[in-house]
């Protein structure tokens, strides 16, 4: 837990971060291939930054987002997301995020304190526009 | 007699015909449980682990003998410090924690079987409900081998078979032995509700059977389960310094 504060703490200093906030969810539902433990889902810490990248894969999927500090640093995050069927499910495509983009990302951080979360079920704002998800099979109608 | 020819040359026809499947299947009564089914159990199989560390609550944990309550504890207090218990792995979770189905599952009802399809890891339960008695031989295996027969529109599934020890039910990777029985009640509760009471027993770790009820929503709009391709982000997850 206190690695998790540090975490978030060092991300304000490092002036990119919007807030910290206790969330008090926890979920042991497995999911082929590993487990949430390592995020700490009382705790989501607001990136904003430019993506490196984004893949579409299972069994998860995964943002890189470029996070410059107030201080002109540049620091890659690696996020990850869920499933693509689950992403798809709710009108995702492997062109919904596109390198470039400019984020605002809401994350669940790692508690290791290394530059990492998950996007799970988190606001996304792309290019100022808010990612909304609905739960369709229109994916390929996109 | 002399009739019986011509009887069953209409019964053909009427078979024949675009429709006849559809009165074969509304003769059969088997329920429409049709579309892709999603838990909505927050604590996946087990316990939620939030409820269980907060000061003061009280939590029932699954009637373990002692020995597998201490294991199963050190195992909740690993992922408590956000450490795995189980690692990176591609491995189905099999029977039951198949069914906590965080990703959806579908159910393929015929008169003699049924078929649950997952996409968490494309797994397939097979569920013959004509009556027929399990094999002499089983070899064991993470989804076991199923029996099943309707009570009303219960189905009632009892699997054995299982390779316990390596069962995931959630991330907290509950210890079971081979001697494993899982008995389950499936039901509709309402046209968008599923719900499948799960009892275990295994005389080898628990004091005495431990039942669970999960609970499923219908996906609405959506009919597809996809490829669940569990390789294809290991470099990533290289990357990610993830475990």
């Amino acid at each position: 837990m206190g690695k998790a504060i540090d975490a978030c703490c060092q991300a304000l200093r490092a002036g990119s971060v919007i807030y910290c906030l206790l969330f008090g969810m926890y979920s042991s539902v497995v999911e082929a291939h590993h487990s949430h433990a390592m995020f700490d889902e009382t705790k989501v810490v607001t990136l904003e930054g430019v993506v490196k990248q984004f893949k579409f894969s299972n069994p998860h999927t995964w943002l890189f987002v470029t996070v410059t500090g107030k201080d002109g640093k540049a620091v890659d995050w690696v996020l990850e997301g869920q499933s693509v069927g689950s992403l798809m499910r709710m009108g995702w495509t492997e062109y919904s995020i596109k390198a470039g983009d400019r984020i605002r990302v809401d994350i669940n951080p790692l508690r290791s304190g290394e530059q990492g979360g998950s996007f799970d079920n988190r606001k996304i704002f792309l290019n100022g526009v808010e990612l909304r998800n609905a739960e369709t099979n229109s994916a390929s109608k996109r | 007699m002399k009739y019986m020819k011509w009887v069953l040359s209409v019964a053909a026809f009427v078979g024949a015909l675009p429709g006849g499947a559809a009165l074969a299947w509304a003769a059969d009564r088997t329920p429409d449980w049709s579309g892709l089914w999603i838990g909505t159990m927050k604590g996946g199989f087990g316990i939620e682990l939030n409820a269980y560390y907060r000061p003061g609550a009280k939590v029932e944990l699954p009637p373990y003998k002692p020995e597998y309550l201490e294991k199963y504890k050190r195992n909740l207090d690993q992922l408590h410090a956000g450490q795995t218990v189980l690692g990176r792995t591609c491995k189905p979770p099999g029977t039951p924690g198949n069914m906590v189905a965080p990703v959806p599952i579908e159910f393929i009802i015929q008169p003699k079987r049924v078929t649950i399809l997952m996409e968490n890891a494309n797994e397939t339960r097979r569920i013959w409900t004509d009556g027929r008695p399990l094999p002499n031989y089983i070899r064991s295996s993470l989804v076991g081998t199923s029996r099943g027969h309707w009570e009303g529109e219960t189905l009632v599934v009892k699997t054995v078979g299982l390779r316990g020890p390596e069962l995931q039910l959630d991330s907290s990777a509950p210890p079971f032995s081979e001697q494993l029985t899982v008995t389950e009640h499936i039901r509709l509760v309402a046209r968008d509700r599923l719900e499948d009471t799960v009892t275990l027993d295994d005389p080898i770790v628990l004091l005495r059977p431990w039942t669970k009820k999960l609970a499923y929503r219908k996906a609405e709009g959506a009919d597809d389960i996809y490829e669940y391709s569990c390789w294809e982000d290991e470099d990533e997850f290289k990357k990610a310094n993830l475990k």
